[in-house]
């Protein structure tokens, strides 16, 4: 009983996984990051894409707070900003949040104000849905070990 | 290896007790990045490596540590964009404080950058997220580094080191073999376009090809020679290379040549090069029978998951101008056995019609909708015949699509059988099969698909690498799960098409074969 519920997450999981790759949510880096999860560093890929939606919930804070200060003038600020949501995107694979960021970046390097605004719109959309979307694979991930019968903390 | 490490280090007893730099696994690494995210995987990506890392994300930290004891490090890594100091600045720094190599990462690969950081003194510059295959081999970095240091002192020594690099390394990964090609690369890329030891990787679509073919004839009429560096010029193509057109130029040179006497014997003489060039592929071809970017069937979808979860090597990104990851097709783990549940292909089945042949060379070349060459990747309705000019004969008369797409093409049942000419040798292949699986003629037209020149020729790379992948997975799994192979590379390719879809219907044909567009 418990063995078919395992194979059932496992399925759902890569049902998930498939579909953010289908729909270019994610890319080949987030394989990479599996892959680089071992029994030496058992939660990898979860610690770095927490440590990444944290970091990107304080860039996309600083950027809605540039972009709604009305004597806003500061586009390189933003546009430094960018480059780190960029880098760290990248980095763990999500492929739909760093194209949007890539175009948000163009948007402030022609000082566009309306541009910028739609495009921040568009990033925090994106960012919402991959985000939900992680969680899910990674809650999946929790009741698939614990199904399995593993005796193992829970992640946040 | 130990005894490889002591030879080493009684030679380079001049390098301060640095003997064993020589041995990559011991390498350590200094590594600095400002974006917490993106440190957190490098340092990952190098301790892969078995590298001793050492990181933080301060500038400050960095030098400090740098300045406590720089025989600590062989090798520092570092960011471009930062707050608390210009990367450029902190890389000179290290480079002429410590004179310590210094490797850049950015997320940036503008040629400005490159240049910048060339100019600054970088070894190289890779681009963010860091391949592990890149950090596999900057140990060379600071062998150079030695060689060209101690160079200056004695000749006789740096022989030794290169004798001593000739013994084989006990990395399993070859990586003497892969930094000679690196250094080729390096050293071989005169326009500094690209920056060392990467190249961006170019698809020759076929609107850049006609381009490319038009040049070529241009130069020949105006009786010029016809060099990569003039065609450049002429297709004024940004991100284009002169090693890419050399390349390119070099493949379609021994295609011309492989067909040459053919071209005597037959009826259409000419070299109508550009009916020839419009023949090459689009990026895309016509085959996205779903139309649009919605999840697949559910049937197909969760039976090829797990295959694409092994073999998911999407999206090179914008191929032609950035630089794309590469897709290596390693396993690490032991191949899984893919849950094949049933495949559905009555759903499908019902929107194509059996393929009736079609003559395309001349509907080809004018309208969006070309029949990619890669027949694969047709619209499984699309059954076509290009005739290429040159060998004046049918090259395929049926498309392995059709074959693929059809679902009761169980061998056999050929019919007047399948000319797989793929090399123009003019003859008609029956294929024999006895095998069970009903898809291994199929299959097998893969391959024999995939060994034709022509067909790399006008594929571009990210297709021809689907194809690839499709087919280490059918040799993996020995040709045991009966599943189409255009299913398989559907699977590959849809994962990361999302915004490439061009078109919402497969191609049909009307009774004379032209078709319906």
């Amino acid at each position: 009983m418990l063995g078919w519920g395992v194979d059932r997450l496992r399925a759902d999981m890569n049902r998930l996984l498939a579909m953010l790759f289908h729909q270019g949510v994610l890319d080949e880096q987030f394989l990479q990051l599996q892959q680089l999860e071992d029994e030496s560093s058992p939660n990898f890929v979860s610690e770095v894409v927490n440590i990444y939606f944290h970091e990107s919930e304080k860039l996309l804070r600083n950027l809605r707070g540039l972009l709604m200060d009305r004597e806003f003038s500061d586009y390189k600020k933003m546009g430094t900003h960018l480059n780190q949501l960029i880098g760290s995107s990248s980095s763990i694979g999500a492929k739909r949040v760093r194209n949007v960021c890539v175009s948000f970046r163009a948007a402030s390097e022609q000082n566009s104000r309306a541009g910028c605004l739609r495009a921040l719109e568009l990033l925090e959309h994106e960012y919402c849905y991959l985000k939900n979307k992680l969680h899910e694979l990674f809650h999946m991930d929790q009741l698939r070990v614990l199904a399995a019968g593993v005796t193992y903390p829970p992640q946040h | 290896m130990a005894k490889n490490n002591d030879e080493v280090s009684e030679i380079s007893m001049h390098d301060e007790g640095r003997g064993d730099m020589f041995n990559p696994a011991d390498l350590r690494v200094l590594a600095i990045d400002a974006n917490v995210v993106c440190l957190k995987y490098l340092v990952a990506i190098l301790q892969k490596c078995q590298y001793r890392v050492t990181s933080t994300t301060l500038a400050a930290e960095a030098l400090k540590m740098l300045r406590e004891n720089k025989n600590d490090y062989h090798v520092v890594i570092t960011d471009v964009k930062r707050l608390d100091m210009d990367g450029f600045k902190l890389l000179e720094i290290i480079g002429l404080e410590m004179d310590l190599p210094v490797i850049l990462v950015s997320a940036e690969d503008s040629q400005s950058s490159i240049m910048k950081g060339i100019r600054h003194g970088a070894r190289d510059y890779l681009l963010k997220p860091v391949r592990i295959q890149e950090m596999q081999n900057i140990w060379q970095h600071v062998v150079r580094k030695r060689l060209s240091d101690s160079s200056d002192k004695s000749s006789s020594f740096t022989k030794e080191i290169i004798e001593q690099e000739s013994v084989p390394s006990t990395e399993p990964m070859a990586e003497a073999e892969v930094t000679g090609v690196k250094e080729k690369e390096i050293i071989g890329n005169p326009n500094g376009d690209a920056c060392s030891g990467k190249k961006p990787r170019v698809t020759w679509s076929s609107e850049l090809h006609v381009k490319f073919v038009d040049c070529v004839e241009k130069l020949e009429a105006r009786g010029e020679r016809v060099q990569p560096k003039r065609i450049r010029e002429m297709m004024n193509v940004e991100g284009l290379s002169r090693e890419n057109i050399a390349s390119h130029l070099q493949k379609y040179r021994n295609l011309l040549k492989k067909h040459k006497d053919k071209m005597n014997q037959q009826d259409n003489a000419g070299t109508d090069l550009n009916r020839y060039g419009r023949i090459s592929a689009t990026k895309n071809g016509l085959w996205n029978t779903y139309g649009d970017s919605t999840p697949k069937p559910q049937s197909l979808a969760s039976s090829c998951t797990d295959s694409k979860r092994m073999f998911f090597q999407p999206s090179k990104q914008n191929v032609f101008l950035e630089n794309s990851l590469s897709s290596n097709i390693t396993m690490r783990k032991s191949v899984p056995v893919p849950e094949f549940k049933g495949l559905n292909f009555s759903a499908s089945s019902s929107t194509w019609e059996l393929p009736t042949e079609y003559t395309g060379s001349q509907s080809f070349g004018q309208n969006p909708g070309l029949c990619n060459l890669s027949p694969l990747l047709c619209s499984p309705a699309a059954s076509f015949k290009p005739s290429f000019p040159m060998l004046g004969q049918t090259l395929i008369d049926r498309s392995p699509a059709s074959v693929l797409s059809n679902p009761s093409y169980f061998p056999g049942q050929y019919g007047e059988g399948i000319s797989m000419n793929l090399c123009g040798s003019g003859t008609s292949n029956f294929r024999e099969h006895d095998s069970h699986c009903a898809y291994r003629d199929q299959k097998s037209l893969l391959e024999d698909f995939m060994n034709s020149e022509e067909a790399k020729l006008f594929m571009d790379e990210e297709i021809s690498d689907m194809v690839n992948q499709a087919i280490v997975f059918f040799r993996l799994t020995k040709w045991q799960f009966d599943i189409s192979p255009l299913i398989m590379v559907q699977t590959c390719s849809t994962v990361r098409q999302n915004h490439n879809t061009s078109f919402s219907s497969p191609l049909q044909f009307n009774s004379d074969g032209t078709p319906r567009l």
